[in-house]
């Protein structure tokens, strides 16, 4: 199997034009359609410390500003800071808690009081760099940095609130003076003064219309004539630049930007999320992460590589010249529990590619309706916001091969996968008898084929040689949608391959 | 109200300010951005690093986009962008590409409920209560000078010069080549840090001094190393002159401002230079606000225009919070009042119009036929 | 492309009844303190410092040419103490790797030259890239991507930076690693 870290030169169209490693695809199971993250609606899923692994629910996170409690970042390098224990001697007063088991060896009247401090481990920053005493708990309240334009800020934010609700009342009075003139017939409530207010004083509910705001202010801001002049030993001192911060490190610490690091602060490290990804078209989900941050598994997991079968580029003629006829060996395998019939195919051309594109335009618009029209019978505000079908466009494949390859001459099984073959030792290949003269070989649920292909006439020296063709296997779904089928259906899916040969050589 | 409130406190919007270089994001109430981070996006099929506004052709820039967003959601914001009220802070000068872009990711890609847009000039004003005010915001390419007047934006005496950090960039990188150091050293990054760390504009008396060619004490030289084991040795002459730029002829920061001024109506002038407000990553270099104070002083007694304004007096707002992300305050602001309900673009908007409403349209910018 | 065999020759490597292949050019120091769980492949010029604490892989791990695998210590007031290193299951070691590392989970890919500091926990299915230096005592979380430039990325269901079928890729390289490392003749 190919080194996952080393870019494949196989890749897949996804059902929205862009082509990606089969490891980076998708299959969402009820569109029978390959997906990329491109074209999966991402959503946060879990949020969790990087460092600690501590879940943390989204309430929290928003009260906490998305950080961790415990964990701390370093203001320099912002690498993840390390507590730090250490025991000075003090004398032992009466009455305190006994010494802890590390003392045991002593127990004299001198008692080791532990503290913590934090220390980066990688450019050796610690909080007693900045004067930060250090604390009696580990998970000790480390100082936070006041910023100190916060009431201000507050208070011309709840002035412009007000000011924003005020115009708001102001225009809603406006109209309601202006409708009501409007009326062509006087309402009778008027007449008999029984008005809504007045029904609600008799039932002792308070009154609706609340007290207008009283009108809000806020000192505005004074221009300054006078500035603080440069500093004279700005002149003549010289700067050591270890004591100045740089961009980074300010931008580290938003509110303050200190410019000398004297004044970093230790930052409560950001979060992480799990992801959970989907299908945009039928709302399901195709990727949902295990909740515990610490689980490497998914509850969902669609990924194309468990249902399309994959390509390999096993080995291929050198050197590729131009205009000449090479051949290459490819592998497919089956990652299904059922035989697969694999055609392999010419790709689409560019009209039928833009034609592939507006029928999944239309499938999408569809879809649409129909939601609409499912849930339009129990019209909640839920469903409007789903109305609106704007979506990402399908395009075209961007690379174009540059090879012209001949197809094979007829379809062929490809083996299901079975994984006590692995262990069975003796397994026979079960030898198909009417084998294709273009079958290699055959291993459990692997064939390798032979393709020939000539690469165009007009490529020059260092023109990379692409190859491509439309894959077509046969696919049972084995759950359905519908629910009144209950037997597992056979579909016939396609997917489109291209594959990068090399280069032509100088 | 009460519901309102509720919403805001589900979901806050979120408040971003896309700059040419770093990108300030956080959410709407909060009184600082939560991160700055560079406007840098990891193409997702090739993982390279690239430059937002680096690109060749629209689709390629749309791909930037959609990554962008991505990591912004995934890894910073850590909240899913679905029925997400976003609110974007931009200048109302914005190339409609760029705008275009960056709604239509959002609303198709990410599926945001809404988007307001908040002028970036404007928002300046609202961190300060005022309503009047010439904002002059400093970013990296270039440096734009609005005056607002009431709350309404006096676009004809909009003034954009390259008084950016770009320009301070070049400068530092001529300098040092002069001095011999070799071109490969200065990278981007290691200019921007040259300035950063140890540049700064000097006083008024002292740039005259300079102009005047008279010799002057300058501050002592850096060692500063570049790589392992290179050292390149930053002058004291660079350190204080560097910034000159932004005073010198072909890019003026204090004649910019008095342009702007000219072109405003004479009743708005005085009270227009008695609040200027100087935001931008730029702005936040030391010293920069009394040189330009003194410099303001020293052009309104020449031609031409000690002719045209009659103005003695040039007085600078402080900013709250830093002057870098000042604007995105004010978007914050702006995101947490009812104007975001009142006024955002909303998702079914879009999906009829697929466009921005601008005021340069003339569709969106007429009266209704009647 | 198909991972290409990796030839040895007969005396260089030792194979052992549970299929450990471990070449005869390396440093085992305290080999009674070195379990490997069987089908570990151990390369030429590789070190593993049993002698220091108890060294224990899974199966199916791939310990690279001139890596060197070292129990991580800790300072105490009252001297220095080794602590064992657990490996687990389908993982690979990149070549001239350093690895101090307290615990390493599952399916980890650990690229060459990266140096891996003392007591840091590796969790299943994460991935050192080359060359990268983790500091002591880092936690590197489930499908998390230490890059060279020392930032992490990923997460699970994030499709880039490590792919969301971590275990079965692993899985399946480490196994087609140990098929093609084949005897010659």
């Amino acid at each position: 199997m190919a080194n996952f870290m080393v870019e494949s030169c196989v890749k897949f169209a996804c059902s929205c034009g862009i082509l990606n490693p089969l490891s980076k695809l998708y299959f969402c199971r009820h569109c029978l359609k390959i997906r990329c993250g491109f074209c999966l609606c991402h959503e946060v899923d879990v949020r969790f410390c990087s460092n600690c692994l501590e879940n943390i629910p989204s309430s929290e996170a928003r009260l906490n500003k998305s950080r961790c409690n415990s964990c701390f970042d370093c203001p320099c390098c912002h690498h993840t800071l390390s507590i730090r224990a250490t025991s000075a001697q003090v004398a032992r007063k009466s009455g305190e808690e006994t010494p802890k088991e590390g003392d045991a060896a002593d127990p004299s009247k001198v008692l080791t009081k532990k503290s913590y401090y934090l220390a980066c481990l990688a450019c050796r920053w610690s909080s007693r760099d900045v004067g930060i005493p250090d604390q009696i708990s580990a998970k000790g309240a480390w100082p936070e940095n006041e910023y100190v334009y916060q009431s201000r800020f507050q208070s011309i934010l709840e002035y412009y609130q007000n000011v924003v609700i005020q115009n708001k009342q102001e225009k809603q009075e406006m109209m309601r003076r202006k409708t009501l003139k409007a009326h062509k017939f006087p309402s009778l409530t008027d007449r008999t003064g029984l008005n809504v207010s007045m029904i609600r004083r008799q039932i002792g509910w308070p009154d609706k219309n609340t007290p207008k705001i009283t009108k809000a202010t806020v000192t505005p801001s004074k221009a300054l004539e006078k500035f603080d002049e440069l500093p004279e030993k700005m002149f003549t001192e010289k700067l050591n630049l270890r004591n100045v911060t740089t961009i980074e490190q300010r931008h580290g610490q938003p509110a303050h930007q200190p410019f000398t690091v004297n004044k970093l602060y230790p930052q409560r490290k950001n979060l992480c999320i799990k992801r959970s990804l989907r299908c945009r078209q039928c709302e399901h989900n195709v990727i949902k992460p295990e909740y515990h941050p610490g689980s490497i598994k998914y509850r969902i997991q669609l990924f194309a590589a468990y249902h399309v079968p994959d390509v390999w580029l096993v080995s291929c003629e050198k050197p590729l010249k131009a205009g000449v006829l090479c051949q290459a060996v490819l592998k497919l395998s089956n990652p299904t529990i059922h035989d697969m019939t694999i055609t392999i195919m010419d790709l689409p051309t560019q009209d039928e590619e833009y034609e592939m594109m507006e029928d999944l335009k239309k499938s999408f618009e569809k879809n649409f309706t129909s939601l609409i029209t499912s849930s339009s019978t129990a019209l909640s505000t839920s469903s409007f916001s789903r109305q609106t079908s704007i979506t990402e466009d399908p395009r075209l494949v961007s690379k174009k091969t540059t090879a012209d390859m001949k197809m094979l001459e007829s379809s062929f099984i490809l083996n299901h996968r079975d994984d006590s073959a692995e262990f069975d030792e003796l397994a026979e290949n079960p030898t198909v008898k009417d084998e294709h003269k273009f079958i290699v070989s055959r291993k459990s649920n692997k064939v390798s084929l032979k393709v020939n292909f000539t690469p165009n006439g007009d490529l020059v020296a260092g023109d990379e040689v692409i190859i491509g063709f439309t894959m077509q296997y046969t696919y049972i779904n084995t759950v359905s949608n519908t629910p009144d089928k209950k037997e597992p259906q056979q579909h016939a899916l396609t997917s489109r391959v291209y594959i990068n040969m090399g280069r032509i050589p100088e | 109200m009460p519901i309102y409130d509720s919403v805001m406190q589900e979901k806050p919007p979120v408040v971003l300010e896309i700059g040419r270089i770093y990108t300030k994001l956080g959410f709407a109430t909060e009184a600082t951005p939560r991160f700055i981070i560079p406007t840098v996006s990891t193409v997702s099929t090739t993982e390279a690093i690239k430059s937002l506004f680096n690109y060749e052709t629209n689709n390629e820039f749309y791909d930037l986009v959609v990554d962008f967003f991505q990591m912004l959601f995934f890894k910073y914001f850590l909240v899913s962008p679905k029925d997400r009220k976003i609110v974007i802070v931009e200048s109302s000068l914005c190339p409609t590409i760029i705008r275009e872009t960056f709604t239509k990711a959002l609303f198709r890609h990410f599926e945001v409920s809404s988007v307001f847009f908040v002028p970036l000039h404007l928002s300046v004003l609202s961190t300060l209560a005022v309503e009047t005010a010439l904002v002059v915001d400093l970013g990296y390419s270039e440096g734009t000078v609005l005056p607002i007047y009431s709350g309404t934006q006096i676009l004809k005496a909009f003034q954009a010069e390259n008084c950016g950090a770009q320009i301070i960039h070049k400068e530092i990188k001529r300098q040092l080549m002069e001095s011999g150091v070799s071109e490969h050293l200065l990278t981007e990054k290691v200019l921007e840090d040259i300035k950063a760390r140890t540049c700064f504009v000097t006083t008024f008396e002292r740039a005259e001094q300079l102009r005047r060619g008279e010799s002057v004490q300058h501050p002592p030289d850096i060692d500063y190393p570049v790589k392992e084991k290179t050292v390149i040795v930053i002058p004291g002459k660079l350190r204080e002159t560097a910034f000159e730029v932004l005073f010198s002829i072909e890019s003026n920061l204090s004649q910019m401002i008095l342009n702007s001024l000219t072109y405003c109506s004479i009743e708005v002038r005085q009270e227009l230079a008695e609040n200027l407000v100087v935001v931008g990553g730029t702005a936040m270099v030391m010293g920069l606000l009394p040189r330009l104070q003194s410099e303001l002083l020293q052009d309104i007694k020449f031609s031409p225009y000690a002719e045209k304004l009659l103005l003695s007096t040039f007085k600078i707002h402080k900013t709250i919070g830093k002057a870098n992300f000042t604007s995105w305050l004010g978007g914050s602001i702006y995101g947490g009042t009812d104007l975001i309900i009142t006024k955002s673009l909303t998702k079914e908007q879009y999906s009829k119009i697929s466009r921005v409403p601008d005021w340069i349209n003339l569709e969106d910018n007429c009266a209704p036929a009647s | 492309m198909e991972l290409p065999d990796i030839v040895y020759s007969k005396d260089e490597y030792v194979e052992t009844a549970s299929g450990n292949k471990v070449s005869r050019q390396t440093v085992l120091c305290g080999s009674q303190n070195i379990v490997l769980n069987g089908k570990v492949i151990v390369q030429s010029g590789a070190v593993i410092r049993g002698d220091l604490a108890n060294v224990r892989t899974g199966r199916f791990c791939v310990i690279s040419k001139n890596s060197v695998i070292r129990p991580p210590f800790k300072q105490f007031s009252k001297g220095i103490a080794f602590f064992p290193l657990h490996v687990g299951d389908h993982v690979f070691i990149g070549e001239n790797a350093v690895v101090s590392a307290a615990q390493i989970g599952s399916f980890v890919y650990i690229g060459k030259d990266a140096v891996i500091g003392k007591r840091c926990i590796l969790k299943d299915c994460c991935i050192i890239e080359d060359g990268a230096i983790l500091p002591p005592e880092t936690t590197v979380a489930n499908y998390m991507r230490f890059t060279k430039n020392g930032t992490m990325e990923g997460g699970q269901g994030n499709p880039n930076f490590v792919p969301p079928a971590m275990q079965d890729k692993m899985v399946e390289f480490t196994k087609s690693f140990y098929e093609h490392f084949v005897k010659a003749g």
